[in-house]
């Protein structure tokens, strides 16, 4: 057991290092394997941010060049507006991350800048994600998780095992909107095989997921000094421990994580080390899909 | 001033392009999934909640067909928002190319190009300009298109998933 002690306490060493890093370093550090894992398929992601990212990893001195970061923030833009009509959004708000290390590293204080950036760009996002769902109707009667739960792969897990439906069912929910869809369907209407304890779900993540996103927007939005900021944090990791155990987007969370680690003070290494727990877990998360596929 | 401004492009970009989007969903039936507006997991109208539905217009009549791979970006661009300059595009471009007619439905099902309807029906297979027509295959000419855009329509009360045209297109021929 001697030698798995040893890697432990190594582990824990190298981790309150890891955590205590300068800002700037964390944030750059953190994003050059997102954008080298999670920025896109298409080719010029593959092709010029693994020119671009690759020696910046391997040479501290780059990461600080606002020019580094001014041609990831090109190749990331380039890419996601041509294409803006298949983004994922949180591709856009990559894209915006990668300006803001730029604007960041042209300023006096790169990182007072990037502090300012990850506080903006997280308040914002989740300010309109809540603005959307608060103006939708089927929203808001929590028709769209009902639907999701009972007829989307992605939400399979939850629907079994929470919502004690059958796989068979969730099988045939996926196949009648399959053909629903179909190039060459004939179908004009089909009803999904459901059950209220899956209503009850879709209901309870349909509020909770407005009160979190709400609150954080609300919490990265208002001065630091206001009441509603000392939950920044908390608020942050509980959505990254709870959706992303569901919705696996990786790339999302990441970045999520990466802002919440550049937004905690420096003397609170603990937080930036449950930053770190969490990416981790987005990849945990998945496991159980592996297994199902 | 400048350094504040400086640090501000980011955010006020992301504001302009979501203000952007939330326009363009009011406006033009985009979804509110794309084009950076943060609106996912707010609505069942996803972009893979909609769907097309295209004929080709041929001498002999229209014959439903599916989007042939080469389109699939226009097809994506159609679906999200199904305005009738995108899907007169989508339309323009089944008109090019070589429609063959296929002597049976060889791999029944949706995502193989191929597929008819029923197997009475005539389907039809789509080769890039310049093909050179297979032997033992006929070439059907084509006069035009017709694309429409559907959506999901969720019940309240059952769970029902009914479906519902967003809009629709016509081309002329070549």
């Amino acid at each position: 057991m001697k030698p798995l002690g040893d890697f432990v306490d190594a582990f824990r060493a190298h981790l309150a290092a890891a955590a205590a890093l300068p800002v700037w370093e964390l944030a750059t550090l953190l994003t050059l394997p997102l954008l080298l894992l999670h920025a896109g398929e298409e080719w010029y992601f593959k092709v010029l941010l693994v020119l671009l990212c690759v020696p910046a990893l391997l040479l501290p001195g780059l990461r600080s060049r606002s020019t580094l970061w001014l041609a990831v923030s090109v190749v990331l833009l380039f890419g996601y507006f041509n294409r803006w009509y298949s983004m994922d959004n949180h591709k856009f708000l990559t894209g915006y991350w990668a300006l803001g290390l730029y604007c960041a590293a042209l300023s006096k204080d790169p990182a007072a800048g990037i502090r300012v950036q990850a506080r903006w760009l997280i308040g914002l996002c989740f300010l309109f994600a809540t603005v959307w769902k608060l103006i939708t109707p089927d929203y808001l009667d929590a028709r769209h998780f009902e639907v999701a739960l009972l007829s989307d792969s992605r939400f399979e897990g939850v629907a079994a095992t929470a919502g004690g439906m059958s796989r068979q069912d969730l099988r045939a929910n996926r196949e009648s909107v399959t053909r629903l869809a179909s190039w060459n369907g004939t179908e004009e209407k089909v009803t999904l095989r459901k059950n209220d304890r899956v209503r009850r779900i879709a209901v309870l993540l349909t509020w909770w997921t407005l009160a979190i996103e709400g609150g954080i927007a609300v919490a990265f939005l208002v001065p630091a000094g206001w009441a509603p900021a000392r939950l920044r944090h908390p608020a942050l990791l509980v959505f990254l421990f709870t959706t992303y155990a569901i919705a696996h987007v990786v790339g999302y969370g990441w970045l999520l994580a990466i802002m919440g680690v550049v937004l905690t003070p420096d003397d609170r290494p603990r937080t930036r080390v449950l930053y770190f727990a969490a990416m981790a877990c987005l990849y945990l998360f998945m496991i159980p899909d592996a297994f199902r596929a | 001033m400048k350094e504040r401004l400086n640090l501000a492009f980011p955010s006020l970009l992301l504001i302009a392009v979501a203000v952007f989007q939330m326009v363009r969903a009011g406006t033009l039936q985009q979804s509110a999934w794309k084009g950076g507006g943060f609106g996912m997991f707010s609505t069942s109208d996803a972009p893979s909640a909609r769907f097309l539905r295209c004929w080709v217009r041929t001498p002999e009549g229209e014959v439903r067909v599916e989007t042939p791979p080469d389109f699939q970006e226009l097809a994506r661009l159609a679906r999200t928002v199904p305005t009738r300059e995108n899907l007169e595009r989508l339309g323009r471009s089944l008109e090019t190319g070589v429609w063959i007619e296929m002597p049976a439905d060889p791999l029944p099902g949706p995502g193989n190009g191929t597929a008819a309807p029923h197997a009475s029906e005539v389907y039809l297979m789509w080769l890039p300009p310049g093909t050179r027509v297979p032997e033992g295959f006929l070439e059907r000419p084509v006069l035009g298109t017709r694309i429409e855009a559907w959506k999901w329509r969720v019940g309240r009360e059952d769970m029902s998933i009914s479906i519902e045209k967003l809009a629709d297109a016509a081309t002329g021929g070549r």
